[in-house]
């Protein structure tokens, strides 16, 4: 069967675009090995060659000969000859247009990339033609952000500083950084930790001091579940527990469930939520409000009230508001102006 | 050879209409071009369904009234086809590549873009961000770049907006634009795209104008806690200081604004001013930072957190 024979159910139109990029390349190269073709356009060759034949059975009315499209297609090679209509690529889809604005807007973002370099002046010649200019990408850049992809990109070993979840949780760790990628708006350190002895991602922006140990990395892989698009990843100590809350507070942890919530009678709603770390949850039931509970799992439902007492040690224990300081709350009239609704 | 695959015609009706000098009326395109049914009925049938293919590609077919039986003719005209010239210098052109692939964009079309302009990357490039993708965001760019006001249901509500701009923060996007229905002359208002109900609708290009200068990101730039929209418009707000530990000083600053830092310390911990209108939303931002966080003052709020936290330890006992 070729790729010819191939029935609708694949998408003729995603075939289609890209097909006509592979001719728009052809036209503008004249010949080409099929593997770099394959390559280029993400085929197998069996199926490149194929939609090249096709291809070829295609031109203008009354598709005489010398009205075909110009390809001669053998297993390693192809050759174009013409394919004028073809010489410049078709206009980006909506899609693709913003997939462009968003990946050059990201990039720039990152400081250190390229700031002034070529992507940004590519920027500013699609700017015009493309809208990229009505994209913006925000990716909060921390301190040792390019120290880190540096480290990563060369396989150095590092000692790091961290500040953990709570209080007393500072760590300085031996790590091998493998990468460092923005995950839902923030950077991530994903290392093998020598004092976990398993892979770990940090916060970047915890992340206080990096020390180069001139030691290259042992080779390992990174597990798949780091390759993924969440910025949460649980490993062995993740555990899903069943939050009970008022409705209204949903969009507070929308991002967090993992499925949909479902309503209890006393009016409040049940979602699932993965956690790895009973502090975070504590925090998360604290701020969802006095009507939110863990249900489950038991040994998790005093979360909260464990963050609670940790918090009220900072108030019970000496303040660090400066002494004497009583200085009374000041009432305005008039909030500033909201720029925008919720 | 059999009757070719629609893959074929599609190419085949491709090259022709972008062909014609002059539109073709569907009669004319059956006629010649290779694929389609010679019964009119199947042949109206099949066209449409090419036709909306094509447009979904992003390659649209005008319709143009011709003289003659059929009314109507049809062609590809280049302005709409074509690509503009974008004269990138080969660095930028890799430049380009590199962040295609360096941006993992969920589910986006990165990889159509980088077969559009033919260019082929390193092969292997280190992921530097991953952004969520949605359905709606080509579309939304589009409208906004067009200038066709949007209306899609949002909070139960349905909206009509004049997109200025989509940003990306916090790890969400946001359109921001002018909501028609609200108040007389419409207000400013930030909409996050994942919560959209609906597949939004695009009106009629060019219905109104960007304001000069317009910065969508500064616009989105809220001050938090205020006081609810459907609240009172003058309304009392608080002045409140707080102190944030290192580990969450940088989320706080990047929510309140560097406006409101007035001091660091050595540990890293900050000291942040700034306004609270909506007490509620305050206090549940402050005890899901747990213990990172301290209200220096007031001391009416100090003590509301302090009630809240002393509430939560009794009501489910705390540690033992």
């Amino acid at each position: 069967m070729t790729a010819g024979d191939l029935p609708d159910l694949v998408d003729a139109g995603a075939r289609l675009r890209r097909l006509l990029a592979v001719l728009t390349h052809l036209a503008r190269v004249g010949e080409s090995s099929i593997g770099d073709l394959a390559a280029r356009f993400g085929y197998g060759k069996r199926e490149l060659v194929a939609e090249l034949e096709l291809a070829a059975c295609c031109g203008l009315p009354p598709y005489t000969p010398d009205a075909l499209l110009e390809l001669i297609v053998d297993d390693d090679r192809v050759i174009a000859f013409g394919l004028d209509a073809l010489r410049r690529p078709a206009r980006l889809t909506p899609d693709e247009g913003f997939a462009l604005a968003a990946a050059a807007r990201a990039m720039l973002a990152v400081a250190g990339v390229e700031a002034s370099g070529p992507l940004a002046s590519a920027v500013g010649k699609l700017g015009r033609a493309l809208g990229l200019e009505r994209v913006t990408v925000e990716l909060e850049v921390p301190g040792h952000l390019d120290e880190l992809r540096q480290v990563a990109a060369t396989g150095e070993a590092i000692e790091i500083d961290y500040l953990g979840a709570k209080r007393g949780d500072e760590t300085t760790r031996r790590v091998e950084p493998y990468a460092v990628v923005a995950r839902e708006g923030l950077f991530y350190l994903d290392a093998f930790c020598d004092l976990a002895g398993d892979w770990r991602r940090f916060q970047v922006r915890r992340i206080t001091g990096v020390r180069r140990l001139g030691e290259p990395v042992t080779p390992r892989s990174l597990p798949a579940e780091l390759g993924g698009t969440r910025a949460f990843v649980g490993g062995a100590r993740a555990r899903t527990a069943h939050l009970a809350f008022d409705p209204s507070r949903y969009a507070l942890v929308d991002r967090l469930v993992a499925a949909p919530p479902t309503s209890l009678a006393d009016g409040r709603v049940v979602a699932p939520i993965e956690v790895a770390d009973e502090y975070f949850l504590g925090c998360l039931v604290l701020r969802l409000g006095p009507s939110a509970e863990v249900l489950d799992p038991p040994e998790l439902a005093a979360a909260a009230a464990r963050v609670a007492h940790r918090a009220l040690t900072r108030y019970q224990a000496e303040s660090s508001r400066p002494p004497g300081d009583d200085r009374d709350h000041r009432r305005r009239r008039g909030a500033r102006p909201r720029p925008g609704g919720r | 050879m059999s009757r070719p695959s629609r893959l074929e015609r599609i190419t085949n009706l491709v090259l022709a209409l972008l062909d014609a000098s002059r539109p073709m009326s569907l009669r004319e395109i059956g006629g010649a071009v290779a694929g389609y049914p010679s019964a009119s009925g199947a042949l109206r049938q099949a066209f449409e369904r090419d036709k909306r293919t094509l447009r979904d590609n992003g390659i649209p077919i005008s319709v143009e009234r011709i003289d003659g039986d059929d009314q109507v003719g049809y062609r590809i005209l280049p302005e709409q086809y074509y690509l503009p010239e974008l004269n990138l210098t080969p660095e930028e052109e890799a430049a380009l590549s590199f962040a295609l692939l360096a941006v993992r964009l969920e589910g986006g079309a990165g990889r159509d873009v980088l077969h559009k302009l033919g260019a082929r990357g390193p092969s292997d490039v280190a992921p530097v961000a991953v952004l969520p993708s949605l359905p709606a965001l080509g579309l939304l760019q589009q409208a906004v770049l067009d200038r066709a006001p949007i209306s899609f249901a949002y909070h139960g509500r349905e909206r009509r907006v004049d997109g200025y701009g989509l940003v990306f923060r916090g790890g969400s996007w946001y359109l921001v634009g002018r909501d028609a229905n609200v108040g007389g002359s419409g207000g400013l208002r930030r909409f996050r795209v994942d919560r959209i109900e609906n597949i939004p609708v695009a009106g009629r290009p060019g219905s109104y104008e960007r304001p000069e200068g317009f910065d969508a990101a500064t616009e989105l730039r809220y001050v938090p806690f205020q006081p609810s929209v459907s609240g009172p418009l003058e309304s009392e707000s608080t002045e409140v200081e707080i102190s944030v530990d290192a580990r969450a000083a940088e989320g706080a600053i990047a929510l309140v604004s560097a406006e409101a830092v007035r001091g660091r310390d050595d540990d890293g911990s900050v000291r942040l001013v700034f306004a609270v209108g909506d007490e509620e939303a305050f206090y549940s931002w402050v005890l899901g930072l747990g213990d990172a966080v301290e209200v220096l003052a007031p001391d009416e709020m100090r003590r509301g957190v302090v009630g809240r936290l002393e509430a939560e330890a009794r009501r489910t006992g705390g540690p033992k």
